[in-house]
């Protein structure tokens, strides 16, 4: 039965966040969301992303983790910015890395800085990325490559780990493979023993 | 287009609901009235605003994705109707629940507002009266690929369609996070409900029936952010050595699935096309998922010896054999952000 308009109470729900056009110059100046990250390009453009993050995954929870770093920035069109870096174990302690840029197989100390426009993706053929964390955030810069691909960046960062299925608590349930590649299970609340240190390495997320 | 807004109800007040992300809570929220869900207990008739939204094409199919998303699960719509193509309104208080395209200014600047009739909580329960629901109309209404991360109309869809359920914004990986970007699962209609949307439409409404649903995803919800479980970057990969995949994988239904069949798989034709082939399988899997269940995993493969130099997208199919009689088909199947280059 319908209620009287008269007294009804209205509740509006809004789906809030826009497509706001970025541009230079102090009439478009926007304040930056807390939680976006930034890029700033060689040829001087800038773009924006989602925190970068730092995933650890542990094949085998009792050898050392092998530990990737990547984050990516958009701006206007459809060119997405990109670095993906596999870092040597001991960056979760240091917490700095240097990494080579290669266009080719990306191995502990080397990275990728790609541009990703529609279905195609160009990658720095050389160079070097280096970054450090400090309270949450990450900062740093691809050099020695074309102003199109190296840039300044800084954001925060989020972690993520993964480990096989046995060493969650409570033996949650994962893809079982029919060869031996091995299926990890990302521990959404760093409640294995191997992720727990890394519980609060992400700074404002955790 | 250019839409009036009429707003007939007088003392009325109006409440923007913009929920700060908090802790994950995976299960949908909604208001109650002594201790009962405010929901829609009478008859819902849907009114198209045909003047916004077309009879046919991609706006209209994104209508009617926005709202089945959710009926087909319990099935509370009782009627759908199109208003005529000269009502260029949509007027709020006079019982007719509709759907149309508005310019963003109307709304605040946002992509989407349902606005909601309630009666007064005074003795018992409280139902829902009236929702019209405005979705802007300069957003894309194109289906996109699964690792899509922005914001699309088709999904503002299934947002709004949540609030006229009656459902609350939440955190987690859900339709109606606060905000864009958007989770999205592969195939032809990636705009969709998740395990932590379904909960709520059975726990408010019921399922009309008992099926499992699943369906993958190549985004994912990290640390409160919505992201590309994979980097959007091709990584060059030898022939023999080992690379992996991080996917979300689902099930929305109410019922576990039972034991399925998984697999990755590689091809160098790009999304749509690319879905439903069949090809260059890297690596099988058996898994099965609880009902409202989710969880987000690396799924490990290794580049075989005969396959040719390319660049390759990388997808995961659930249930590629059919043998799980699923609520929905057609949503089993996503594509990696990451592609995979191999030369060597």
């Amino acid at each position: 039965m319908r209620k009287s308009i008269a007294c009804a109470q209205l509740v509006a729900t809004l789906a809030v966040g826009g497509c706001r056009q970025a541009g230079l110059g102090p009439e478009h100046e926007l304040p930056a969301p807390p939680n976006t990250f930034l890029v700033t390009t060689g040829a001087g453009r800038q773009l924006t992303g989602t925190p970068a993050r730092i995933d650890i995954r542990y094949a085998d929870a009792t050898k050392a983790p092998d530990v990737e770093i990547m984050f990516s920035a958009s701006g206007e069109g459809d060119q997405t910015w990109s670095v993906l870096a596999a870092a040597p174990a001991d960056f979760l302690d240091t917490p700095r890395l240097t990494a080579r840029v290669v266009d080719g197989r990306i191995v502990p100390g080397t990275a990728s800085v790609q541009m990703r426009v529609d279905l195609d993706d160009t990658a720095a053929p050389s160079g070097l990325l280096s970054l450090r964390l400090y309270a949450g955030r990450l900062a740093g810069e691809a050099s020695r490559m074309g102003d199109e691909l190296a840039a300044r960046f800084e954001g925060p960062f989020v972690v993520t780990c993964a480990v096989p299925p046995a060493v969650m608590p409570g033996g949650s349930s994962a893809p079982s493979a029919d060869t031996s590649q091995p299926t990890l299970i990302v521990d959404e609340a760093f409640e294995s023993a191997p992720c727990r240190p890394y519980a609060t390495l992400g700074g404002w997320s955790r | 287009m250019r839409m009036n807004l009429r707003t007939s109800v007088r003392f009325a007040f109006v409440l923007a609901t913009a929920f700060a992300t908090a802790t994950a809570a995976e299960a949908a929220t909604w208001r109650t009235c002594n201790g009962s869900a405010v929901k829609w207990r009478g008859t819902l008739n849907i009114h198209r605003n045909r003047c916004s939204i077309p009879d046919t094409g991609i706006v209209n199919s994104a209508y009617w994705n926005g709202m089945r998303q959710w009926d087909r699960l319990s099935n509370v719509v009782d009627g759908t109707f199109v208003n005529g193509a000269g009502d260029c309104s949509i007027s709020h208080g006079d019982g007719q629940n509709e759907v149309g395209l508005v310019n963003r200014a109307n709304i605040d600047g946002n992509n989407g507002l349902t606005i909601l009739q309630l009666g007064i909580c005074f003795i018992g329960s409280n139902d829902i009266d009236e929702a019209d629901v405005m979705i802007a109309n300069d957003l894309s209404f194109t289906a996109r690929n699964g690792n899509f991360l922005g914001t699309t109309g088709r999904s503002t869809f299934v947002h709004e369609f949540g609030h006229l359920f009656g459902f609350l914004h939440e955190a987690g990986h859900t339709v109606l996070r606060t905000s864009p970007p958007h989770l999205i699962t592969g195939g032809s209609e990636p705009s969709t409900v998740w395990p932590a949307d379904t909960i709520g439409m059975s726990s408010l409404y019921g399922f009309s029936s008992s099926r499992p649903n699943l369906l993958p995803s190549a985004l994912g919800v990290v640390a409160g952010s919505v992201q590309t479980l994979d980097s959007s970057s091709t990584v060059t990969v030898c022939r023999g050595s080992s690379s992996s995949t991080r996917v979300f994988l689902g099930n929305s239904g109410n019922v576990g699935s039972g034991t399925y069949n998984l697999r990755v798989r590689l091809s160098t034709t790009a999304p749509m096309g690319g879905y439903s082939l069949g090809t260059n399988v890297v690596s099988s899997f058996t898994h099965s998922i609880g009902a409202f269940s989710q969880g987000t995993f690396d799924l490990g493969f290794t580049v075989p010896f005969w396959l040719a130099d390319g660049v390759y997208f990388i997808y995961t199919d659930m249930d590629h054999t059919h043998s799980i009689v699923e609520i929905l088909e057609g949503d089993n199947t996503t594509v990696s952000a990451k592609r995979i280059r191999v030369n060597c």
